[in-house]
């Protein structure tokens, strides 16, 4: 490389030139690759692999985790990009898009001669300026169920038809508002996501309380239980050896027998116990009721049979995640043994238990609990590819309520955030202040966020130019929030119909992007591959 | 009462032991009710019984298998058998719909524009039938993944494919780190924990857990990190591991360090968790009778054979021996590595007598499928099974007195064992299925070798591929011997002295994000490990020169 330099000292700012080319080129293919999926328009993907096993979706963080990228700037971007996911849990096209855009505003002006570190600088101005438009337009919220409707709504109507996205738009909303906790942190870990390849995806819905994909496992256990006593635990009871030695094998058959029977003993005491807890609480006023036994540890056919003989539901190898779910919503405590220690006092306790099977699987509701605060969404479809494209937009969805009740305020979407602040930007008023050919960056950044009301237009078939100067037109008289309307092509407020996004996913989409794409304007050589490689890094 | 067992196979090695290890499970399945008395294998061991939504039985492995998807080829992810029901609920969608094709080989995109395309249109051009068969099997380059020759259906839990993002498999530098990212996969995660769930649930009294990895690469550290979390929740089931080793180029670079310390690391906390290791090399052994390629799909079918026969004494519940009693008895004195060795076949000689075969082929000639075993050592607990003596099979001829108060097969093996097992800890079992071969099982016997696997001095004079063609081996007797061995302290012994080089160590510690502390921590229960194994006789003498 130096032997180059000094050939031709013009070698380094032709190397740097090439380098913004390539880079911008890898941006404009990505962004090509995605802008299609933008919106509730956009175009839905299918991937089909050679085994015909199909995965349907339009969000772009999966599209990205799907594609084998292997340029090293379009992977960049695609990792940049999915970071935004991993953060916000939303604005992943619109990321793509962004840089894109960003790049080839720029490549413009700086191919008439602008030093990149000009652009960016009216990069950072005009991203100031844009990020104080956002927090002017912002429309404050509290946790109101309508308000979330409509966030949840404006995200899951770009993933999944509206009859379908209006459904989980309610189941969604629903169940973050049954675990938030005044104070304290949502935690989406509460909400269980089940599945059952049953009927059809309108099926879906939100189950108060605790779905297990398991049942008893005896013919003779009861199918349902009205007004159960629960007992969690976490017991062994299965037949276990003692400590063996190797001495074992030389025994005789008989000796063997023998050893069994009485380890055997062992197990069934342990059973024995908790039926005579099931007798003691299940009498008099309470002989009505029934007892349900979840257990994180096995339970083997001759110990099912001695619970199904007393009527005893019982489940073996409960997940121990659920464990700690089970407890919070029924209440009673999760036993470790079955010794003295266990009385009345450990118990739960839930008003309906049923289960119900689909061939081989078979799932138990655990409903009408003390603590509602855990709940199921109950995921239906008719086939697998159905159900992992709803499990998606489920977990979009769960985020952008999530995030709606933190920042305690939404953003107006379908444009009309981009409308504003590019008309913020090129105001007289802002540009004076900034000196000098860096201006021409922070146009570049104005016209570039332009491209997310030009892509829905697009998506829908209308003409980008037409609707930009339509919505611009609106803007400057009424002063609103002004959107594209898809449907009709006209400008609307969307705050009026309801379209909103998050405000953290529009905050960090304008960070993220405006910080990779000055990165990749300043970079002066071609990024390699293997940057990550250990060679290197050592 | 049966005691159900769960396989892990991971990474594209493991699988491809695991396809022709499930493919011959299927082969030994006993239909013919006139034939059910002979049948000495527990198949619900291995097996589960299941019901699909549209009620039809179904009989699956009791397997969780990781993969990427490339290798799936033509499975699908969920296999065959329970297929949803792709006529409802196709794609519906308000706009455009792209249909793109995810070819392993090229990444063509197709586009189809309209509205609501049903799901049908696919379904068509879905590939049919149970699996693809190379047509001939002697071409083993036909096979590109071992999905091409499974041909045992898979439940549709079975298939865990790695997160795309997480590069792993080969062992490149990154690699030990990558069985850690892909448990940070939120979903990753939870979608094995759920798997695993389905199959532990469904069993009435699990007996313990098979695994299969390979052990120098991120495969090794995805197992590790499953051992320890098994071992957290099942704590009393029996864990064996098959660790897979490929022959690691010699240390010339910290690349070539890398999946060396990588297996040090994976050995080392195998070790903790597991209740018996098996090494074995996925390299082209030499063997007696035997002419494979060094392809993984002739390489796997021969590990497949022997690893079936060394499992049949927790598969046949005569044996009245459970993995648990099978691992501790021979991982004596804390000492959890074991070698595998085999005859396959067992040598039979067509129209001869036991003693006489024995006494061409005798035990001792078995060929061991352990790396790194150091040979002059004796072992100090052994398990043997010989499989498939037929019961017509003569014992010895007339005039051979001395052996006269033998009466069975087993007096006669059981007195052959005693002589090289003496003083060791030993146990066998005689069985009498014999291992049985059908296609796609490739032909790797040599043209002395019948079709119910004797061996014959009548040499035919087809080539070896016309004769297999015709009349190829159905079933062969086999012998197998899981020893713990002395010898096996080379292995452990490699591993700690790949410490001493302490600038690979660093670069090792900042590729993969490990302190160096933890590093030695591993040194030193590798050290522990070793400290259980004397020193053979013969290497005292090179004195140690460990500077510690
Ligand atoms: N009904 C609507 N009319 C007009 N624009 C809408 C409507 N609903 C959503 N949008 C806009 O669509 C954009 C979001 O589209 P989409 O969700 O497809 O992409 P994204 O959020 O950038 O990326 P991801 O693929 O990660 O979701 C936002 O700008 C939003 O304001
Ligand atoms: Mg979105």
């Amino acid at each position: 490389m130096t032997a180059i330099k000094e050939l031709n000292p013009n070698a380094e700012i032709a190397r740097a030139g090439q380098a913004l080319l390539l880079n911008v080129n890898a941006a404009k293919g990505l962004q090509e690759v995605m802008r299609t999926n933008l919106g509730p328009k956009g175009t839905m993907k299918m991937l089909v692999s050679g085994s015909g096993d199909i995965k349907i979706t339009k969000d772009g963080n999966v599209l990205l985790h799907e594609m084998q990228i292997q340029h090293p700037t379009a992977s960049l971007i695609a990792r940049t990009s999915t970071a935004q996911d991993q953060i916000t849990g939303d604005g992943t096209t619109s990321n793509v898009l962004l840089i894109g855009e960003l790049l080839k505003q720029a490549e413009y002006y700086v191919s008439e001669g602008l030093h990149p570190r000009v652009a960016t600088e009216g990069f950072d101005l005009a991203k100031i300026k844009a990020l104080e438009v956002l927090d002017l337009i912002r429309v404050k919220i509290g946790a109101e169920r309508h308000m979330l409707i409509n966030v949840a709504r404006t995200s899951l109507r770009t993933k999944v038809k509206q009859d379908l996205a209006d459904l989980l738009t309610e189941v969604v909303v629903d169940a973050v508002l049954a675990i938030k906790r005044e104070d304290f942190h949502i935690d989406l870990h509460m909400i269980e996501i089940m599945e059952m390849m049953h009927q059809t995806e309108l099926d879906t819905k939100l189950i108060y309380g605790i779905v297990t994909d398991h049942g008893g496992r005896h013919p003779d256990m009861p199918r349902r239980i009205d007004q159960a006593f629960v007992l969690t635990c976490n017991v062994s009871m299965e037949y276990e050896k003692s400590e063996i030695n190797s001495s074992f094998v030389y025994k005789s058959s008989d000796q063997r027998e023998r050893l069994v029977l009485a380890e055997r003993k062992f197990t069934d005491e342990k059973v024995q116990r908790i039926i005579d807890l099931k007798k003691k609480v299940c009498s008099g006023p309470n002989s009505d009721k029934g007892f349900l036994v979840l257990n994180q540890k096995g339970i083997d056919p001759l110990s099912l049979d001695m619970l199904a003989k007393e009527n005893i539901l019982g489940l073996r190898r409960v997940k121990r995640r659920n464990m700690e779910r089970l407890m919070l919503a029924c209440g009673g405590e999760a036993m470790n043994s079955v010794d003295d220690e266990l009385t009345s006092d450990c118990l739960g306790y839930a008003g309906v238990v049923y289960q119900h099977t689909l061939g081989e699987d078979t799932y138990t509701f655990i409903e009408d609990v003390k603590n509602p605060a855990s709940v199921t969404i109950l995921i239906k479809g008719p086939n697998n590819h159905s159900i992992v494209q709803i499990k998606d937009a489920i977990h979009d969805g769960l985020r952008a309520v999530m995030n709606a009740i933190e920042d305690e305020c939404i953003i107006p979407g379908a444009g009309a955030f981009e409308i504003a602040a590019h008309s913020a930007i090129i105001d007289p008023e802002f540009m004076n202040d900034i000196k000098g050919k860096a201006k021409l960056g922070a146009k570049a950044f104005a016209d570039a966020l332009l491209i997310t009301p030009k892509c829905l237009a697009q998506n829908a078939g209308l003409d980008p130019q037409d609707i930009i100067v339509k919505l611009q037109q609106e803007y400057s008289t009424n002063k609103f929030p002004v959107g594209l309307d898809i449907y009709s092509g006209d400008a609307q407020f969307p705050i009026d119909s309801g379209i909103f996004d998050n405000y953290r996913v529009k905050r960090q989409l304008i960070q993220s992007a405006t910080a990779i794409a000055s990165n990749l304007l300043l970079v002066d050589e071609v990024m390699r591959a293997g940057m990550s490689s250990l060679k290197q890094a050592s | 009462m049966q005691r159900e067992i769960i396989t892990l196979q991971l990474g594209e090695y493991a699988n491809h032991v695991g396809a022709h290890w499930w493919n011959l499970q299927e082969a030994g399945f006993i239909y013919d009710p006139k034939q059910i008395a002979l049948k000495e294998v527990e198949n619900d061991i291995l097996f589960r019984q299941g019901l699909t939504f549209r009620g039809e039985e179904t009989y699956t492995p009791r397997l969780l298998l990781f993969d990427v998807r490339s290798s799936l080829r033509t499975l699908p992810e969920q296999g065959f058998l329970y297929k949803g029901d792709s006529s409802r609920g196709g794609v519906t969608w308000n706009g455009a719909i792209e249909k793109v094709e995810r070819d392993i080989t090229s990444n063509n995109k197709e586009t189809s524009e309209g509205e609501d395309i049903a799901m049908e249109v696919t379904d068509q051009e879905r590939i049919t039938g149970a699996c693809y068969i190379p047509s001939d099997t002697t071409i083993a380059s036909d096979v590109m993944s071992w999905s091409d020759y499974l041909v045992t259906q898979l439940h549709p839990r079975s298939v865990n494919l790695i997160p795309n993002e997480v590069e792993i498999g080969f062992p490149h530098s990154n690699s030990y780190c990558m069985g850690s990212l892909c448990l940070q996969n939120a979903e990753f995660s939870q979608l094995i924990e759920n798997q695993l769930h389905f199959f532990v649930e469904d069993c009435d009294n699990l007996q313990g857990f098979q695994l299969l990895s390979g052990l120098s690469d991120g495969y090794g550290s995805l197992t590790s990190q499953l051992l320890s979390s098994l071992s957290d929740e099942y704590h009393k089931s029996g864990k064996c591991c098959i660790p897979f080793l490929p022959s690691l180029p010699l240390i010339d670079s910290f690349d070539t360090f890398s999946p060396h310390l990588t297996l040090a690391l994976n050995l080392s906390d195998w070790l903790e968790h597991a209740s018996m290791l098996t090494p074995l090399s996925n390299s082209q052994l030499p063997l007696p009778f035997l002419h494979h390629q060094s392809n993984s799909y002739h390489t796997a079918s021969v590990l497949a054979a022997a690893i079936d026969t060394a499992s049949l004494i927790y598969r046949i519940p005569e044996s009245g021996l459970d993995m648990q009693d099978y691992t501790s008895i021979l991982t004596a004195s804390g000492r959890k590595l074991t070698s595998l060795s085999t005859l396959l076949p067992f040598p039979l000689l067509r129209e001869s007598t036991l003693l006489h075969s024995l006494s061409l082929h005798p035990l001792i000639s078995a060929a061991c499928l352990t790396p790194s075993v150091h040979a002059s050592c004796t072992p100090i607990t052994a398990c043997n099974i010989v499989r498939g003596i037929p019961p017509s099979y003569k014992l010895f001829g007339t005039g051979t007195s001395s052996y006269d108060s033998f009466t069975s097969p087993n007096d006669l093996i059981s007195h052959e064992f005693g002589s090289k097992y003496s003083g060791c800890n030993s146990f066998s079992m005689l069985a009498n299925s014999p291992l049985t071969l059908r296609y796609p099982f490739p032909n790797i016997f040599s043209s002395n070798i019948t079709h119910d696997g004797f061996i014959t001095s009548h040499i035919s004079t087809d080539t070896v591929e016309s004769r297999l063609a015709t009349n190829p081996v159905k079933s062969i007797p086999v012998s197998t011997a899981i020893e713990n061995h002395n010898g096996l302290f080379t292995l452990v012994n490699n591993c700690v002295e790949l410490f001493q080089n302490k600038t690979y160590l660093q670069l090792f510690s900042v590729a993969q994000k490990l302190e160096l502390d933890t590093l030695q921590e591993t040194r030193h229960s590798l050290l522990d490990v070793l400290d259980r194994y004397p020193v053979p006789e013969d290497l005292v003498l090179q004195s140690d020169t460990d500077s510690d």
